[in-house]
């Protein structure tokens, strides 16, 4: 099974790899001339050697044309590989930049349910580390890997050239070797298994260590948090030191093994030339060359080696490549003034219990009215927000706007329509105006400083310090969530759209700031159609149509004082709701009843 | 040569002296590892003394060669001495391996320990400020890279610097003038190598910067996806996250040149080595005959630059380990809070500033903060953003200390109590403050660990979250934090009203803003923090000027500055800072 998954792991990386296999090609091809060049030294060496014990005519004329020869091959080599390592690279780094900017283009369109069963540390984790993986192993494997697989062939057959038998005692080692880690190393796929898991559980125990630490110290329990973490590190370092003991004979000898073919050449090459077969030279020559022979297949094994971490790096990509990315670029018409219907539209969460459910679910906004959704938490408000901005689509039923269903429209159009501010305000590290710009790059500074004032943020922002080149940055300053909250809302306003829908957009304001905030939109964004989305009832006395829901159906549709009337949890609602107004810390309930009642 | 080598690898050799300095542990197993690996090389150079040995033999008797001899004694003496040199180097390189790898681990185990106790040990604020990621990068990726210098390199590349400096010795020994040509390119070989080190080193600063900013970014991108998407402006983050790769590309090309190019000028010089020994050897037979002698520098050749070779790649990786060393360093020079030996506890809980200053860096945060808080009583602290109002909890809190100025609990200076007797006194409800990887009940438990489940119901009950907790799939038992449910803010700061409920500490920090976030009940809510707040001394940073009418004591702070102090009537009668902030609460309904 680990196979297949290698396999496919190795089909990815191939596709990866796609447009830059010409340059890895000549890479290789390069390394294998660079190879042969590499050669050449050696070859001077046999020849200085022979000028020695041969004494030709003029010896010195000879060494002087030997140095040229091995300045030429040195050059030559140099030159090549350099030449290779920097196609490599080139290629590995483009494939680099390709892959990411693959990923986060299918990241943008993830669907937000499978984007929050992820950490966001995961994802960026593997943008940036798990590709940068791979560029070891195309700009540099590719042409180790090869030269070091090619390289003993060259040799080998010069060996041969030489004489055969002294090339056979060269060899000799490779296959004890390979018996020796086919008998020591069979079980490694399984240690590096184990190694990496302790590996893994290691960081995932530090990671927790870190971020549990403000919690356990404040509540001095920091004495046995690190207790905890020392003795995962001691268990780390058990599987290490066990794991150590067990591979440590067989890479030695395995080591030793791929060294030693002196071992062999020596003797047989004594007896060889005791008997005239070989001449000295000879004899010398395969020991230069063939003691170091083998030992470029260190490299293959570390190779095979590290390919498992990067392999499962790819695997950790593969869901991200799944996303698919088809957006609609498609424009309809749309005639002002629009109207926004859901029509018995319903939906679900899969593996949940109900909250958030919605089912027969039907409304109308007209256009320019003041929407007010109210209930308890739970009863499916926040679903009918995000299915109005298009992050989730109905299961059943439509959402229409002036009869067009709203999953018809691309996401460019559907945000020129429908602006939505949410309790959980996120904003970008840069300014406050580069925040706010975010809904329309190209608004006027009158705009802005409509929509600031709409949102109750114009005095937050002029007591900063910066006022709105202010940054929002994480040592940046300190805004509170309702000062957030307030910042989103100027953005969602200068959007410009004829709806908005404000989920709980309010929620940190304080009730006077909220009731000045519906008070200013209407007046300042008179056409604007909007949808709140509130568990709480100040300021929405004026609202067009106050929407009760449970249990994600509308249970009563009406107006402030009809429902203040007939509707018992509204009802109940204002009635706490103006115990909550008088309250102050340092009071006792008791004292607050009183001051209710009187 | 070595001097040399000293005086290049400083940093790298820095590093590991650093670190086997900070885990206080012996390093003699790891230093015995090394001396073995040594030996280990020095056995694989005895086979060509052998054959040198054979070869000057040979030579000797050149005209008395007997044709057809069969094997004699020397032949077999010979493959004995080969059995036993194989056998004793397979018994270094296995006592060597052993040795290093287990010293270095100590070594790193311990290291390790040492960093874990030093994170314990830093002020909460210094962690707070750490991205989450930042300093588990540090301790993951960081270290990661330290230990395979340890385990990895450090045997691997002292052996092969050793083994050179052998050979050299010897071969000097035979013939010093050859000696030296071989390794005439050596002090070239390696100015290329350390000229180009600052370049290298600023370049993978500036790559490393660019990554953990593009890291940032991502991070943002992937959580503000919904906005993004909202606004139809993912597509302008795609741009600018794309040019980052790009950029990040250029660096890593610029990187690769600047550490392999030196490198490879530094393989090119050294083996040049070469062609002067030939050149050598070509001036001496100008004027006298070849030497047997020679052939041993040509044997010999390979086998001593090699090792110099291969540790230029070492050295490559060598100096990025030893950057992230000086990332760990950064954790052990910073300053820790200064813990008493003995803490004290104290008997009253007045809280008292005595001329408090703190600034962030250099830019002031607090200004001559002086004012008391009695035992039992309310003090609110108002002001408008900016104005030190957090910088005031933070200081309470002990995330750091004043920079002058005392701050006293029941009259004893909060660094002689100690951040033990402190914690042991005070409860936080602030927004730092969150959960942490465990289930709900350990997460409201850690108020008070012997606390029995009831009595952690009770104060759920009391904090009003156990509605939504016994809604959570598995009730009390439910994983928090970032491995288990997302609970929302106003969810958070519930639980952490029925902690401080069950720690019963008589001193509260309470951060108003926290507490009416998204209060689906507030009404609930209220009545949980009148009943914290009873029979306490609270500080309480305020927002609403309407919620601390009834507060013993009001601070207003303003840019970092003690403006007014008194109560809601004594500081609406007069004008100032106070009164402007309470008409601007409530002008907004008359506009």
């Amino acid at each position: 099974m680990e196979s297949k998954t290698n396999n496919k792991s190795w089909k990815m990386l191939w596709r990866l790899t796609s447009e830059h296999r010409f340059k890895i090609f000549i890479a290789l091809l390069l390394t294998a001339v660079a190879a042969i060049c590499e050669m050449i030294p050696y070859w001077v060496i046999f020849q200085a050697i022979n000028a020695i014990l041969q004494s030709p005519i003029d010896p010195a004329a000879r060494f002087y044309e030997l140095s040229i020869w091995l300045a030429i091959a040195l050059l030559l080599k140099t030159g090549l590989y350099a030449v290779a390592y920097a196609l490599s690279h080139k290629a590995a780094y483009s494939i680099l930049l390709d892959t990411r900017k693959t990923l986060v283009t299918h990241l943008a369109w993830a669907p937000l349910s499978w984007l929050q069963s992820r950490h966001s540390g995961q994802l960026k984790q593997s943008v940036l580390q798990d590709v940068e993986n791979v560029e070891n192993v195309i700009a540099h494997h590719t042409v180790e890997v090869f030269a070091a697989l090619f390289g003993p062939l060259v040799v080998t057959s010069y060996l041969f050239w030489i004489d055969w038998r002294l090339a056979l005692a060269a060899l000799i080692t490779a296959p004890l070797a390979i018996m020796t880690s086919a008998l020591f190393m069979r079980n490694t796929g399984q240690q590096y298994d184990q190694f990496s898991a302790a590996s893994a559980a290691l960081e995932s125990a530090m990671v927790e260590y870190i971020r549990n630490m403000p919690v356990v110290k404040i509540f001095r329990q920091d004495a046995t948090n690190f207790q905890t973490m020392r003795q995962r590190l001691e268990d780390y370092y058990g599987v290490v030191r066990e794991l150590t003991t067990k591979t440590i004979p067989g890479w030695s000898l395995f080591s030793s093994l791929l060294a030693a073919s002196v071992f062999f050449i020596l003797p047989l090459g004594t007896w060889l030339h005791a008997n005239s077969y070989v001449s000295i030279q000879q004899v010398l020559m395969v020991i230069v060359l063939g003691s170091g022979m083998l030992k470029p297949l260190l490299k293959v094994s570390r190779f095979l080696m590290e390919i498992n971490e990067v392999m499962a790096g790819l695997r950790r990509l593969e869901p991200v490549f799944k996303i698919e990315t088809q957006q609609k670029t498609n424009k309809l018409n749309f005639k002002n003034p629009i109207k926004m219907e859901f029509d018995n539209t319903g939906f679900s969460y899969p593996n949940q219990t109900n909250n958030g459910t919605i089912k027969n679910f039907n409304l109308i906004l007209k256009p320019g009215s003041f929407n007010v959704l109210l209930g308890p938490s739970g009863a499916g408000k926040s679903t009918i927000a995000q299915l109005s901005g298009g992050l989730l689509e109905p299961e059943s039923g439509t959402i229409r706007l002036n009869n067009v269903s709203l999953q018809a429209l691309s996401q460019q159009q559907r945000s020129t329509l429908i602006a939505i501010a949410t309790q959980e305000v996120f904003l970008f590290q840069g300014s406050i105006k580069e925040n706010l710009r975010l809904a329309r790059p190209d608004a006027t500074e009158q705009e802005i400083k409509r929509a600031v004032k709409a949102a109750q943020a114009e005095t937050l922002i002029s007591s900063l310090s910066n006022g709105y080149d202010t940054l929002i940055t994480e040592q940046g300053v300190n805004l509170s969530g309702g000062e957030r909250q307030r910042i989103a809302i100027a953005r969602a306003l200068l959007a410009n759209t004829p709806i908005l829908v404000l989920d709980e957009a309010s929620a940190a304001l304080d009730s006077i700031t909220q009731q000045a905030f519906y008070q200013d939109v209407k007046t300042l964004y008179p056409d604007k159609t909007i949808l709140m989305i509130t568990h709480r009832a100040y300021g929405i006395e004026s609202a067009d149509q106050i929407v009760i829901m449970d249990k994600g159906n509308t249970k009563d549709i009406g107006k402030h004082s009809e429902l203040l009337t007939r509707n018992s949890f509204y009802k109940r609602l204002w009635q706490q709701q103006s115990e909550c107004e008088s309250w102050s810390i340092g009071i006792s309930n008791l004292q607050l009843k009183e001051l209710v009642d009187g | 040569m070595d001097k040399q080598n000293v005086a290049i690898n400083h940093s790298i050799l820095a590093s590991i002296l650093r670190v086997i300095k900070h885990s206080h542990c012996s390093a003699h197993q790891f230093y015995w590892g090394l001396a073995l690996r040594t030996v280990e090389r020095g056995f694989e150079t005895l086979p060509f003394v052998i054959c040198f040995y054979w070869l000057t033999t040979e030579l000797k008797d050149t005209t008395s060669v007997p044709e057809g001899n069969p094997p004699g004694d020397s032949f077999f003496t010979l493959l004995f001495l080969l059995l036993a040199i194989f056998i004793g180097q397979l018994f270094f390189a296995y006592k060597g391996q052993k040795q290093s790898f287990m010293g270095s681990y100590r070594i790193m185990a311990s290291y390790r320990e040492r960093i874990i106790a030093r994170i314990r040990c830093l002020p909460l604020a210094q962690l707070y400020q750490y991205r989450a990621g930042h300093l588990s990068d540090i301790l993951i990726d960081d270290i990661k890279k330290i230990e395979s210098i340890f385990t990895h390199i450090a045997a691997d590349l002292f052996a092969a610097a050793m083994l050179p400096l052998m050979l050299f010795s010897g071969l000097l020994w035979f013939d010093w003038q050859l000696a030296l040509s071989l390794v005439a390119g050596l002090p070239l070989a390696l100015w290329t190598l350390n000229s180009a080190r600052n370049y290298f080193v600023h370049i993978g600063q500036r790559k490393q910067e660019k990554f953990s900013d593009t890291a940032g970014m991502l991070v943002e991108f992937v959580s503000g996806i919904k906005t993004l998407r909202l606004f139809n402006r993912a597509d302008v983050w795609l741009c600018k996250l794309k040019q980052r790769f790009d950029e990040i590309k250029d660096l890593s090309l610029g990187v690769e040149i600047w550490g392999a190019g030196p490198v490879v000028a530094y393989r090119f010089i050294l083996e040049s080595g070469l062609i002067i020994l030939l050149l050598l050897c070509a001036v001496r037979l100008d004027s006298a005959d070849a030497n047997i002698t020679w052939l041993l520098f040509f044997l010999l050749a390979h086998k001593l630059l090699g090792p110099l070779l291969e540790m230029a790649e070492y050295i490559t990786v060598l100096r990025l380990a030893a950057q992230s060393e000086a990332r760990v360093q950064n954790l052990f020079s910073g300053t820790l809070l200064t813990e008493p030996e003995q803490g004290i506890s104290p008997e009253n809980f007045d809280v008292h500033f005595d001329n408090v200053c703190f600034s962030y860096d250099s830019k002031p945060a607090l200004l001559n903060m002086s004012f008391t808080a009695s035992q039992n009583s309310v003090t609110a602290i108002v002001g408008p953003s900016g104005s030190g109002k957090s910088t005031l909890m933070n200081l309470l809190a002990r995330f750091y200390d004043p920079q002058s100025g005392a701050i006293y609990l029941g009259g004893h200076d909060l660094r002689a109590v100690g951040t033990e007797h402190l914690y042991e006194n005070v409860s936080m409800v602030f927004q730092q403050v969150q959960l942490y990887d465990s289930t709900i009940m350990q997460n409201v438990k850690i108020g008070k660990v012997e606390a029995a489940d009831e009595e952690v119901i009770n104060a759920c009950k009391a904090a009003n979250c156990h509605d939504f907790i016994v809604a959570l799939p598995q009730g009390y038992q439910t994983q928090v934090g970032e491995a288990g449910m997302r609970l929302s803010g106003g969810e958070r700061q519930r639980l952490s009203i029925a902690r401080a409920l069950l720690k019963d500490a008589p001193v509260l920090l309470l951060d108003e803003a926290t507490a009416s976030v998204d209060c689906d009940s507030q009404y609930e809510l209220q009545r949980a923090l009148s009943k914290l707040v009873e029979n306490r001394t609270v500080i309480m940073i305020a927002h609403r000027l309407s919620t601390v009418r009834h507060a013993s004591q009001i601070l207003v702070l303003d840019k970092g500055e003690l403006v007014q102090q008194g109560t809601h009537p004594d500081l609406l009668s007069q004008k100032g800072l106070y009164s402007q902030l309470w008409l601007s609460q409530r002008s907004k309904l008359v506009q």
